[in-house]
């Protein structure tokens, strides 16, 4: 029965999503009581690789997977998580799966609870017998002890500080009983310091009773802290393993944020003459509740004419930037523009101001997919400066203007070589790439003072990114536009801005100038970096 | 998941329930009676309506079955008994018929005061 | 012991306080109501807890078969007039039949549950694919409920379905009548054993059968299936995530409320003694529904207390307004504007606190994420 081979053993596995490499031959091992840390940015690969490993249906649904997967010593196919599950894998997600209105003690035992038996059982089935609490209660404070946190048992997860519920959501795993290996997500996320060290003290309790762990996270402190071996991913395949005492925190920065296939015109580029550093966007305190991209308190200046890039990994809140100054969000603090007090919270009036916004929401916030390119194009402009435009009656009826609309569209079509039939066409008939040229071609019409990017040069392909980069470099060069670019490429980054900011955890965890090193953006969204 | 076991449990349950529902429709059908004091032909005999009756069906209230009309009851079950009354013209009880009857499941019955004075084993018949 | 002492002290904030009164609006705006109007009615108190005991133990059994849908998170079950349907075909059989007393109940009961369960699995089967508007789906569902009933009802008995007594039938030769009178098993529950409180004559047969319900309703939320319903109830993913057969569970809650429901109209029913064969069943899903929001229920959350509160105050306010209306006015027509105005109102109060309180909750819950 117990195999005195590895616990895990990964082979070769690869997997691609309609001719995209998403993972190359991943291999590692994973012994039993053996702590492993998977480190990468999102996009690396590391949430396929496990939802590969717990039979999610998006993987068998796409296609499946290439390379074989052995969990002790047996080749997997799991059709899906529960089976997974009842093989003795856990798995401890980002976003908890507890419900709110039950207690800690039946989240914990859910689907799972003992009960007692009584007759209508025969009639109706198993799910006709009462549950047994006393039982219940034994085994949740089992489970619970194992972590050695103090959790009550009998608090509603609704009423439960975050960390509390991080808690649960493992106790939930630990209560299994045949578990062999258990896999965290960012489990120290949501976690305060202590917290944070409770738990990392238990998964090594855990590890020494003989349970296998793999941890994703980005902290490289606790990475260094507790693993015993540790693999780097990016862009899909393994780029450095090592055992964790043979490597340093420095190494793994590097590894996570270094890229191999970077676009060539991303060269060390000229740093800029400034002649005067007028400061034009100023933000102190900022806080923004954008689900998701949560930000607690940021604080930087952006200076008149410069590229301003804002980076870190998904989920800290570089996101919820832009979208909190340009009030798509909840949010609250001091913005200053040009030296004026901002009113947050009101996109007209963000607009009002000459600041632009081209959101990584395309089809949600950015576009009309059922209208044509031209409407698309010119829509913010005519709505909010009066432009295309012909007015009648002293004012009093204004209609559109359709030779100006076409003029401009035109224009943008050749400029941005955006591939469609003309300019009628609907947007939602276009690609990816093209449709995003066309939310910049709306925000260039609006000729800002200041342009928020977010995730310009996501989802589309090399040629149209690098027209996108070279036209915000142009109107950055020829109109003096402040450009502030929002985005998980870093190295795209690197070779358009002035300066880089990275967000962790909801705050500023540094500014560098962009020709600095790779190692030091790693650290900074590592959460180990100098701050500021 | 259902057991063999639970499917026979659960078979056995609708039987119970095929079971009692037929008793509850024994038990409880109701049944309309005529209770006629009229002339009447049973087969080759015809009996002449009888004198006045009161008739006692069960534990009800008498009911008066005058000689040449008809009244009606009602009851409910399969077994029933019956008092009846032969009055003379004074009021005063004559004689007295009991009968001790078990109705099908017919909804309506005619019961004859005369053939039932005469003993015709067809006092009683379905309409 | 820590986490109650907490529950009490956070219930005595002024900020909760409100909260409380906010989440009671209905049930507080009808004893207001009420209050004012009963004077004004000038109807005795002997008469309006006799008025108030039959109308309870009428219409108790109905809203309580709405409790186990909320629990499941399937909302209102506005599907429950497809179970009152299957409880009236059920009684116009044993009524050509002509079974009487509470055999004549009974047998109705067991003859209409298949039919019932048969209609909660449509029923069921239906609201799963129209998730998240579940309710909606349950109105227009007893809409279309009503013309299959018709067809069978108004063409198909005596016609295909062979009715023996033919004073059930209209003259045309086929089709219920309009009205059936239930004359053989009228009160047969409430008469059965009865005695008087005073004035008030107390049903104890249906009274049983009512308080049977109530703990089954106790025990079947200590149950796996009632778990399992709570758990869906709230979160439908975490539930499917955990291995729970989400869509089963639905469906099989749906099941019992139906089949409830059809206990529930042939209780209704028999104390009514008379079946409005097209109309009974129409206003029995609004009715029982503003009944249990009026008791302080919401789309959410269901409590066996609030079936008896909401039953008392809403009837209260039925028995009531005509004749406040007629001494205030001059016109009894009020009462009925005023029935009509208040079971629709006070449904869609009910939807809207209800979306405005989950608003709310949510960004209470986000409020710790704030800044400042």
């Amino acid at each position: 029965m117990t195999t005195s081979g590895p616990l895990l053993q990964v082979e070769g596995v690869s997997k691609d999503f309609f001719g995209t490499n998403v993972l190359s031959d991943i291999n590692f091992n994973l012994e039993k009581g053996e702590i492993l840390g998977l480190v990468g940015e999102n996009g690396a690969g590391k949430s396929t690789l496990m939802n590969i490993l717990f039979g999610m249906k998006v993987i068998s649904s796409t296609g499946g997977y290439s390379g074989q997967i052995l969990f002790e010593g047996k080749q997997t196919s799991f059709k899906n998580p529960l089976e997974a599950l009842n093989s003795g894998i856990g798995m401890v997600h980002q976003e908890f799966s507890l419900i709110p209105g039950l207690t800690a003690t039946e989240n914990i035992l859910l689907n799972s609870e003992p009960t007692r038996y009584n007759f209508l059982t025969e009639l109706f089935g198993p799910r006709l017998s009462t549950l047994d609490r006393y039982e219940m209660q034994i085994r949740a404070i089992a489970a619970i002890n194992k972590l050695g946190f103090r959790l009550d048992q009998d608090m509603l997860v609704s009423q439960m500080p975050v960390g509390h519920k991080q808690f649960t959501e493992i106790s939930r795993e630990l209560d299994r009983k045949n578990i062999k290996l258990l896999v965290l997500d960012e489990p120290t996320a949501v976690l305060t310091e202590s917290e944070a060290q409770i738990l990392l003290k238990s998964l090594k309790t855990l590890a020494s009773d003989g349970i296998g762990i793999i941890i994703i996270s980005h902290r490289l402190s606790e990475i260094m802290d507790i693993t015993d071996k540790v693999v780097v991913l990016c862009d899909g395949k393994i780029i450095h393993t090592s055992k964790t005492s043979d490597t340093t925190v420095d190494k793994i920065a590097e590894c996570m944020v270094g890229r191999s296939g970077v676009l060539e015109s991303s060269k060390a580029h000229a740093q800029k003459e400034q002649a005067q550093k007028e400061i034009i966007l100023k933000v102190e305190n900022l806080w923004v509740d954008m689900p998701g991209e949560h930000i607690e308190d940021v604080s930087f200046d952006v200076i008149r004419g410069e590229i301003f890039g804002i980076g870190g990994l998904a989920g800290q809140g570089k996101l919820g930037i832009p979208n909190g100054i340009m009030g798509y969000f909840e949010s609250g603090g001091n913005v200053y523009f040009s030296g004026k007090k901002c009113n947050l919270g009101n996109p007209r009036e963000a607009l009002d101001q000459e600041m632009a916004f081209v959101s990584e929401d395309r089809k949600g916030v950015g576009l009309l997919l059922d209208e044509p390119i031209d409407w698309n194009i010119v829509f913010t402009a005519m709505q909010t400066k009066d432009q295309f435009l012909k007015s009648y009656l002293w004012g009093l009826i204004k209609w559109r203007d359709s030779k100006a609309m076409s003029k401009v569209s035109k224009q943008y079509i050749n400029e941005l070589e955006i591939k469609c039939l003309n300019e009628w066409q609907h947007v939602r008939q276009l690609s990816g790439g093209n449709q995003q040229k066309i939310c910049l071609a709306k925000a260039f019409v609006l000729d800002p003072k200041l342009l928020f990017v977010s995730e310009p040069t996501r989802g589309i392909d090399v040629g149209a990114k690098s027209i996108v980069l070279d036209t915000l470099r142009k109107i950055n060069k020829q109109k003096g536009t402040t450009i502030i670019m929002v985005s998980s490429e870093l190295e795209e980054m690197r070779g358009i801005c002035d300066r880089i900011a990275i967000v962790d955890k909801g705050k500023i965890a540094g500014i560098l100038p962009a020709d600095s090193s790779s190692i030091s953006f790693g650290k900074l969204m590592a959460g180990v970096g100098e701050t500021l | 998941m259902i057991t063999h076991r639970m499917k026979l449990f659960q078979l056995g349950l609708v039987l119970t329930f095929i079971a009692i529902g037929s008793i509850l429709f024994y038990v409880g059908k109701g049944h309309d009676l005529i209770l006629e004091n009229k002339l009447i032909t049973i087969g080759p005999v015809t009996y002449k309506a009888a004198p006045s009756i009161k008739l006692i069906i069960d534990d009800q209230k008498a009911i008066p079955v005058n000689s040449g009309f008809a009244n009606k009851a009602f009851v409910v079950g399969a077994s029933h008994s019956l008092k009846a009354q032969i009055l003379d013209d004074a009021g005063a009880v004559i004689k007295v018929i009991e009968k001790k009857f078990k109705l099908s499941l017919h909804n309506s019955f005619l019961i004859s005061m005369p053939a039932l004075v005469a003993n015709d084993p067809k006092w009683i018949k379905e309409i | 012991m820590t986490t109650k002492n907490l529950q009490l002290k956070k219930l005595l904030t002024l900020d909760n306080a409100a909260h409380l009164l906010m989440r009671n609006t209905v049930p507080i705006l009808f004893i207001l109501i009420s209050a004012m109007a009963i004077p004004l009615s000038e109807f005795s108190f002997s008469y309006l807890s006799q008025e108030l005991m039959t109308r309870l133990i009428r219409n108790s059994f109905l809203v309580l078969s709405l409790l186990i849908p909320i629990i499941a998170g399937m909302g209102l079950n506005f599907g429950m007039v497809l179970g009152a349907m299957a409880g009236q075909v059920g009684l116009i059989f044993v009524t050509d039949w002509n079974i009487v007393g509470m055999p004549g109940v009974f047998l109705a009961m067991i003859i209409s549950t298949p039919l019932a369960i048969l209609l909660g699995l449509i029923c069921g089967i239906i609201l799963n694919k129209a998730s998240g508007k579940e309710m909606v789906t349950g109105f227009v569902l007893a809409f279309f409920a009503q013309g299959v009933y018709q067809l069978v009802v108004l063409y198909g008995m005596g016609a295909i379905i062979p009715i023996e007594r033919l004073t059930l039938v209209l003259s045309r030769g086929y089709g219920i009548r309009n009205t059936v009178n239930l004359i053989g098993i009228r009160s047969s529950l409430d008469s059965a054993i009865s005695f008087d409180l005073g004035p008030v004559p107390i049903p104890v047969v249906t009274l049983f059968i009512i308080a049977l319900f109530c703990l089954f309703v106790v025990w079947f939320r200590k149950t796996k299936l009632g778990q399992d319903m709570k758990a869906i109830g709230q979160d439908m993913h975490v539930a499917e995530a955990a291995g729970i057969r989400v869509l089963r569970t639905r469906i099989i809650s749906i099941i019992i409320s139906t089949v409830l429901a059809c206990w529930g109209q042939i209780i209704y029913l028999q104390n009514m003694g008379t079946l409005n064969t097209y109309n009974s069943h129409e206003q029995i899903g609004m009715f029982s529904i503003a009944a249990l929001l009026v008791g302080g229920a919401t789309v959410s959350k269901a409590q066996i207390s609030h079936v008896f509160v909401g039953v008392i105050l809403f009837h209260l306010m039925f028995i009531v307004s005509p004749m406040a209306g007629k001494n205030l006015i001059g016109s009894a027509m009020l009462g009925e504007y005023f029935r009509g105005f208040v079971t629709y109102g006070v449904i869609s109060a009910a939807l809207v606190v209800h979306a405005w309180t989950r608003f709310k909750t949510n960004q209470r819950q986000r409020q710790h994420l704030r800044g400042n």
